[in-house]
């Protein structure tokens, strides 16, 4: 597979010396062609910050980063020619119509709509009932569509879309993703974030972010088999008094609240008992959350 | 050449769908306009005056009843005595008083002078030496009618024509100057927030990811405001010449393309505010406030640029509205041609290059 993207001990911050923030620190990551790369992580891990450079707007504090064999510093133009940019904040003209913003991206990189239709074709279809309407007053699914057109239509070798899917009602987001995938089969690749964990199991593989650190880097079913635990579950009518049961328990080794239940994990050879009325432990296949939550412990 | 020509598509989009920010872009100039014309203007009318007339006499009445006649001066009454009059100026009633001594309009003898005493309020420097002035003019004109001017003006006789402008109309000087100021303040304010706000939307993250050259966004940006803006001079010489009265002496191609020139001026200056500028607001008061005052302190609009202190006029020499302004007067008013104002028009050429091409160089590539 050849590489499409190379970071390579990549840093970023920003302030000057007292007021120093860092983004990024020392990011390593190979994305290949065809691949559809997922980089999870909570607000603030830097995720924004990652994309930014790949598309060669905002420069690097240290490190060195390449997309399509090109240096993000140095030929920046050459870049900014071949990847298609899905900024996180919605970024298309609301005063003008989902005809017009389609057509206004795809002259401004030297494309036609009609040449490069085939690719958006998909996706352009579910919004084009709506073509006369001003982008503005599309609904949040919809905006997300026209803007990955956009992104698109100037045929991309990369494809930098950062978290495409927040803000986005459940049906529209997997309606995205099953869209990434067929994009994905036309060898595009596909660098993606997004702070919903459900979503990293969609990837190729993906990438775990959080407070500008990459804490590892694999499949998503690799890394759910590395988790190095025997992981269980149980709820209460009450969680919180569950959990503040568990916590005095001396043979467990940590729990923590995940949706409407709680995680146990005992300690090794311990008793597998939950002494808290009508509440069983059930053992049970770790999730990326509960990867994503064991590997800051370990940090 | 396709990309620029969508971009400009683009462009002319954003203003049509926003009617209300078209509407002020035209009616703006116009308002200022009108007001500041007026209120800017030196001009004095209806001076409430009084009259002390201790002659009695005929003459006395009749150049009573011809102050009373004239648009300048309002009548308010006669006093009797130095005491009333005092009070008629501590009261505010009048800004003159006229007083006849006694014995005025009689025969003169050889050797008499005819006096007129005329007091007025100085508070306001520039209005008293104008009002003096009129009157000054009246009694001439009075005494010249009836045959008496001669003696005491016997001796030389300075007679002043005022050419271009022989009823000293301010509104003469006024107008360009205004114009000057107006499509300054328009031109970059418009320019200036049609680039910050793609910055503010976010839209600016994603045009910059492409192709798109700084010169590119920067030409296509300016285009459609250069029509608004022709649009705009077109309103504002109409109102000046129809509604203000300001005559266009000199050829309109001349004029219109010494306009060109300024706009194009303004555009760019407006511009380079926009690619240093991080939001709207920001560019609206450094378009608003830092262009207003020199181009109406520094530009010959209030204060002539002969009468500045060194320091001033040199710094004026970088003011674009003073060359526009000192060009429009010499166009519109006296009505002079290319000769005359060729060097107006290299410098605003200049100007207009060298913060085109600043604009360029500073646009910020990266966010």
């Amino acid at each position: 597979m050849q590489t499409a993207i190379f970071i390579q001990d990549l840093s970023k911050s920003y302030g000057k010396e007292k007021h120093r923030a860092t983004a990024l620190k020392n990011v390593s990551l190979e994305i290949g062609q065809g691949e559809l790369f997922g980089l999870i992580g909570p607000d603030g891990a830097g995720k924004t910050s990652l994309f930014r450079i790949l598309a060669t707007l905002l420069t690097p504090s240290s490190g060195k980063a390449t997309v399509e064999g090109f240096d993000v510093v140095k030929d920046y133009r050459e870049i900014r020619r071949r990847v298609g940019y899905m900024p996180g904040r919605f970024s298309l003209y609301c005063d003008l119509s989902v005809e017009e913003n389609l057509e206004f991206f795809a002259t401004v990189s030297g494309a036609t709509v009609r040449e490069n239709y085939d690719l958006i074709a998909d996706i352009y279809r579910q919004i084009e009932p709506f073509k006369k309407r001003r982008a503005g007053k599309l609904s949040g699914g919809m905006k997300q569509k026209l803007a990955l057109c956009c992104a698109l239509v100037r045929r991309p070798a990369v494809l930098l879309l950062d978290e495409p899917t927040t803000g986005v009602d459940a049906v529209s987001r997997r309606e995205f993703w099953d869209i990434l995938k067929n994009l994905k089969d036309e060898g595009m690749c596909i660098f993606v974030s997004t702070p919903y964990m459900d979503e990293a199991s969609l990837c190729d593989r993906i990438a775990l972010i959080q407070g500008g650190e990459v804490l590892s880097t694999n499949t998503p079913a690799n890394l759910v088999a590395s988790y190095p635990f025997t992981l269980y579950k149980t709820r209460a009518e009450n969680n919180y008094l569950l959990l503040e049961q568990l916590r005095t328990q001396s043979n467990v080794r940590f729990c923590y609240i995940s949706g409407e239940s709680l995680r146990v994990v005992f300690h090794e050879g311990a008793e597998r008992v939950i002494r808290y009325p009508s509440s069983e432990a059930e053992e049970v296949t770790p999730s990326i959350e509960d990867c994503f939550i064991q590997l800051m412990k370990k940090r | 050449m396709r990309t620029l020509g969508s971009f400009i598509k683009k462009e002319f989009l954003h203003i049509l769908r926003d009617p209300l920010s078209l509407l002020m872009m035209c009616l703006f100039p116009l308002v200022q306009m009108a007001v500041l014309s007026y209120a800017v203007s030196t001009e004095i009318k209806h001076i409430p005056f009084v009259v002390m007339d201790e002659a009695q006499s005929a003459d006395s009445r009749a150049l009573v009843e011809k102050l009373r006649g004239n648009a300048y001066f309002e009548w308010v009454g006669e006093v009797k005595g130095p005491g009333e009059l005092e009070g008629a100026f501590r009261k505010g009633l009048c800004a003159m008083g006229v007083v006849f001594p006694p014995g005025f309009g009689g025969e003169p003898l050889r050797g008499d002078v005819l006096e007129v005493q005329v007091l007025v309020d100085a508070s306001d420097p520039n209005q008293a030496a104008a009002m003096a002035n009129y009157l000054q003019a009246e009694v001439m004109d009075h005494l010249r009618a009836g045959g008496q001017a001669k003696e005491p003006g016997s001796g030389i006789v300075t007679e002043v024509k005022m050419l271009y402008n022989p009823q000293l109309l301010s509104s003469f000087s006024i107008v360009p100057g205004l114009q000057g100021m107006v499509l300054l303040l328009i031109c970059a304010t418009m320019t200036s927030i049609a680039v910050v706000r793609e910055k503010e939307l976010g839209t600016m993250e994603v045009l910059l990811v492409s192709p798109l050259r700084p010169r590119v966004i920067i030409i296509a940006k300016a285009i459609p405001y250069v029509l608004v803006s022709l649009v705009d001079v077109a309103l504002i010489l109409v109102l000046s010449n129809v509604a203000i009265g300001v005559p266009i002496r000199g050829n309109l191609a001349l004029l219109l393309a010494f306009s060109l020139v300024y706009i194009f001026t303004s555009l760019s200056i407006g511009m380079l505010i926009s690619t240093i500028a991080e939001t709207q607001q920001t560019a609206m008061i450094a378009a608003g406030v830092g262009l207003m005052l020199p181009a109406i302190l520094l530009s010959g609009l209030v204060f002539p640029v002969e009468s500045m202190p060194g320091a001033l006029r040199v710094l004026s020499h970088v003011v674009p509205a003073r060359w526009f302004i000192e060009a429009l007067r010499d166009v519109m008013i006296k009505g002079l041609g290319f000769e005359a104002v060729w060097r107006q028009f290299l410098i605003l050429s200049g100007m207009c290059a060298f913060f085109t091409v600043v604009s360029i160089k500073k646009f910020k590539n990266k966010l």
